[in-house]
């Protein structure tokens, strides 16, 4: 019986690369902050802990592929944060690649 | 103050200055967020859950902060192996040598050659991986550890024709050492102080003649040679970097010990200055410890520039 910590550290590690197209592609469809986004990614089925969500979200800010601008309309001052032009260009690359792997899958077929 | 005001300034503490404001109205805000999502609001426990699930104020600071979370990562980590195992085989077995020639020509008995010669290897180890160590983790959080190259043989660090290597710092550390070993012997030879009997009083500690002093004139004019050569060959290579290691790493053995265990000043000398007294701001040990921050000093600021010289002429090839 294989243990469920191997699983577990697969599963992660496939995971891993896709939480930030994730997030570029929710903020490309509509800017958002924190907060908000782990909420819209949990109704996706996308589990992301709120501490590797926020720093992944400054990280990419400061890469360029997300702006970001404090709205202070509401009583409690929210960071919200919108995908770039270049974070779009990124998206398109990244899902081009996950398609291309996703048919590279298929195409070896059921197991025997 | 609040758990939250206590959580926040804990992650906002291990973040740059620059940032600080703008993380801490985020996370502020995020987790008045979380709490307000809970079931229970206002209760004490929702604000325990909301922090507890964020987890290690410090290990989210350094996520935030791009920080890594190891001493030496794997990048650099077979480079460090690489050299630690190999000044371990050059070094060692040296000071082991030069001390039992030094215990056979002071005419020591057996089990005290044996004793010294395997506690100053013992040491001498230590010092290694300590030195190497240290250089190594400030090289991992320097700002591109990526110059180093990833295949590190010897081969492909053969010649680089970039002449990197100037006058000016050649000049400087022939200048150097000539003036330091000068020094060390003139001290010796030509005391500036005589005690009552008229004999000279030397300022370092006549009884390291038996084997440090020598020691660490030969690493001195070893040291010579290579800056001589690296003049005549032009550049860098990374060979240069791991003598220019080896030989601080000799220095610090030899020095180091007498320094800590304050027997590198020559306690007559000061006894007869009737300097430092009682009412002196410092101590002779303190005045030690000065001295070997200072050596430990010149021996990292001689390392880091020379593994920078020798990197870039390596790219450069």
């Amino acid at each position: 019986m294989i243990s469920d910590d191997i699983v577990h550290g697969h599963r992660q590690e496939l995971r891993r690369g896709t939480a930030a197209l994730a997030c570029l592609t929710l903020l490309a469809t509509e800017p958002d902050y924190g907060y908000n986004l782990i909420g819209r990614l949990e109704a996706l089925g996308i589990e992301i802990e709120a501490n590797t969500l926020y720093p992944l979200m400054r990280r990419l800010e400061k890469q360029g592929l997300l702006t970001s601008e404090w709205d202070t309309t509401e009583s409690r001052p929210r960071k919200f944060y919108r995908t770039s032009a270049e974070g779009l260009e990124v998206i398109a690359v990244l899902r081009r690649d996950w398609t291309a792997l996703s048919h590279a899958i298929d195409q070896i077929g059921d197991l025997p | 103050m609040t758990l939250t005001d206590r959580y926040v300034a804990a992650v906002v503490a291990h973040v740059p200055a620059a940032q600080r404001t703008d993380i801490e109205a985020e996370l502020r805000a995020s987790i008045a967020d979380a709490i307000d999502a809970q079931p229970e609001p206002a209760s004490a426990d929702s604000e325990r859950t909301v922090l507890q699930e964020l987890g290690d104020p410090e290990l989210l600071a350094a996520t935030y902060a791009e920080r890594s979370l190891y001493l030496i990562g794997p990048k650099l980590f077979l480079t460090w192996k690489r050299l630690v195992v190999l000044l371990l085989w050059i070094v060692v077995p040296i000071v082991g040598a030069l001390n039992i020639l030094s215990g056979l020509l002071d005419g020591d008995d057996f089990w005290p050659i044996v004793g010294t010669t395997l506690g100053a290897m013992w040491g001498t180890a230590i010092l290694i991986l300590f030195v190497v160590t240290l250089v190594f983790a400030v090289m991992e959080r320097s700002d591109d550890p990526a110059d180093l190259p990833s295949e590190w043989t010897l081969d492909s660090l053969g010649d680089a024709p970039q002449p990197n290597v100037t006058w000016g710092d050649t000049i400087a550390s022939a200048l150097t050492l000539v003036i330091t070993a000068a020094l060390i012997v003139w001290q010796q030879v030509a005391p500036w102080t005589h005690n009552a009997a008229g004999e000279g009083l030397p300022v370092i500690n006549p009884e390291l003649w038996s084997f440090v002093l020598p020691a660490l004139l030969v690493v001195m004019g070893i040291e010579l040679v290579t800056v001589i050569v690296r003049q005549v060959r032009g550049h860098w290579t990374m060979r240069d970097w791991v003598i220019c290691l080896a030989l601080n790493v000799a220095v610090l053995a030899l020095v180091l010990p007498p320094l800590l265990q304050h027997t590198f000043l020559n306690r007559e000398l000061f006894t007869e200055l009737g300097w430092p007294d009682a009412a002196s701001p410092i101590t002779l040990g303190q005045l030690e410890l000065i001295i070997a921050g200072v050596i430990v000093i010149t021996a990292l600021t001689d390392v880091i520039p020379a593994w920078r010289k020798a990197s870039a002429a390596v790219q450069a090839n």
